[in-house]
């Protein structure tokens, strides 16, 4: 190998870390100061003042949660199943954020760009139950383990209509590559043919991360808080992170699976659209939070196999038939 | 020599899965199986077979045998009955040199599927290279025109056989329990 091959194959992944790292730093910046904005939306909407205290209008409250989060002690039931009680939300935390390379924040490729990009986010996130089952049986608890059963059965039913969602999407732009379904939005978002579809995809969207109104995993009333009862400490802060990078990691694909992502601007224009229409919906989570009311479980399965996966398939094979009559 | 290392990996962690004594290590050990096995599809550049191996194999079929394993109380097999396991691994072996290994050699000479498809295909795909795809088409296409245009009857053949085993699934459960096993389980284990 000769000097200028190793000078720039060093410099590709000198550039390619340096990448990573700023990916990751912005994207825990976001999901600290998300929880922040959570909080004061929250409080807005139930007419209290929210934290006001640390920093300015208490905007170092994220940072001095995560300090104490950091400095607590991690405590470990004698029970438990040590190896997988440690190893459980490192699962959910590396799998949330190794997600984050797939998304298309400018038109070129800033990590990669797979050709299966869909398809990898689609592995990612079917993974990423195996966080919340492995900690909740690994804790030995009653509670954490009910929490655990119920989210990942939540879990799976709701993955099968993101599936469907994202299979008809795929086969109308032709192509699984994330960049491909951007480009195909550039004389319409998909938002607009494809309404009954967005619908869904906020409703399973919002099961799949465990938020409200679908926070069965961790409600407060009935089962403690779900699967990470037991977790104190930065394991705790793993799976908390986790759970706020996967909101924002849904909002992003929503946007660019519907709203076109970043598509009609080049390079750095792009970034910034691309990143305010996926904070909006970000936003709308908060909304919807502080807004309804949980259900209860039998209805949320109900609902899930009994209404929305037929009517995804009914929807599926209407694009499959407009695809074929497309065809002559 | 990658690929070697990586399939020795999953002789041993098949291994770990047949002979754990705490059957959720066993599964777990399953799904780090799965997991290696799509590595190795993504080191012989089979990109599309790789991901759809981690969505069915580990995503669905894993989670589904921990979530049984789970709320079966059968975590720790009694010490008395561990030599069985230690059978089930010789056996396991027996079989494995038996039947698999000619099978495999039987099938590489006669189908040679593997041969036949072009997978050349470079996982170098950082940036677009659309004259690439457009020339030699991607995974998923060559893949697509190998089963739908090649083989057309044998994958609808796969597919009624699949069918019905489903219907037959649920025939066999439907018919003989009116009342749901597993919630009695959940209440005999948490009551």
């Amino acid at each position: 190998m000769t000097f200028s091959l190793f000078l720039s194959y060093f410099f590709f992944v000198l550039q390619l870390l340096l990448n990573s790292l700023i990916i990751l730093v912005g994207i825990l910046l976001t999901v600290a100061f998300y929880t922040l904005a959570e909080r004061k939306v929250m409080a807005g909407v139930q007419r209290r003042k929210g934290p006001n205290v640390i920093g300015f209008w208490g905007v170092l409250q994220p940072l001095v949660d995560g300090l104490k989060l950091v400095l607590k002690e991690n405590i470990i039931p004698v029970k438990a199943d040590k190896m997988l009680f440690i190893m459980a939300p490192m699962i959910s935390f590396v799998l949330a954020f190794s997600a984050w390379a797939l998304i298309p924040f400018q038109n070129i490729g800033i990590l990669s760009d797979l050709n299966i990009g869909l398809l990898f986010l689609f592995a990612l996130s079917s993974l990423g139950v195996y966080g919340i089952i492995l900690g909740g049986w690994a804790s030995n608890s009653k509670y954490a383990f009910l929490g655990a059963l119920r989210s990942t059965a939540q879990m799976i039913s709701y993955e099968i209509i993101l599936g469907v969602i994202f299979l008809s999407i795929c086969i109308l732009v032709g192509s699984i590559n994330l960049y491909d379904i951007l480009a195909a939005q550039h004389q319409i978002w998909f938002c607009i043919p494809l309404w009954p579809f967005l619908i869904v995809f906020v409703i399973a969207m919002l099961a799949e991360t465990n938020r409200a109104p679908f926070d069965l995993p961790e409600a407060e009333a009935e089962i403690v808080a779900g699967y990470n009862v037991e977790y104190s400490g930065i394991a705790f802060a793993l799976f908390f992170l986790a759970e706020y990078s996967n909101m924002l990691l849904f909002s992003a694909l929503f946007s660019i699976l519907f709203l076109g992502g970043g598509a009609p601007f080049l390079n750095y224009t792009g970034i910034i659209v691309f990143i305010v229409k996926s904070l909006i919906i970000a936003a709308s989570f908060i909304v919807i939070r502080a807004g309804l009311p949980r259900l209860r479980y039998d209805q949320l399965m109900i609902k899930s196999w009994t209404i929305l996966l037929p009517a995804v398939f009914l929807f599926f094979l209407f694009i499959v038939f407009f695809m074929w009559i497309k065809l002559f | 020599m990658l690929d070697l290392f990586i399939s020795f990996l999953i002789f041993f962690s098949s291994i770990l899965t047949i002979s754990a004594a705490n059957s959720i290590y066993g599964a777990l050990q399953l799904i780090v199986t799965y997991c290696l096995v799509s590595i190795l599809l993504l080191i012989y550049d089979i990109e599309f077979f790789a991901i759809t191996y981690i969505i069915v194999c580990a995503g669905g079929m894993g989670v589904l045998f921990l979530f049984v394993v789970m709320t079966l109380s059968i975590i720790q097999i009694p010490k008395k009955t561990q030599h069985y396991s230690r059978w089930g691994f010789v056996q396991g072996i027996g079989k494995f040199l038996l039947f698999i290994v000619p099978m495999s050699i039987f099938l590489q000479f006669q189908f040679r599927i593997f041969n036949e498809l072009d997978l050349t295909y470079l996982m170098s795909s950082r940036l677009h290279n659309y004259t690439y795809h457009e020339v030699y088409g991607t995974n998923i296409t060559e893949i697509g025109t190998f089963l739908y245009l090649k083989y057309p009857i044998i994958v609808i053949l796969g597919g009624i056989i699949l069918f019905f085993a489903l219907i037959a699934a649920v025939f066999l459960t439907v018919e003989h329990s009116k009342t749901p096993v597993w919630n009695a389980w959940l209440y005999k284990k948490f009551n």
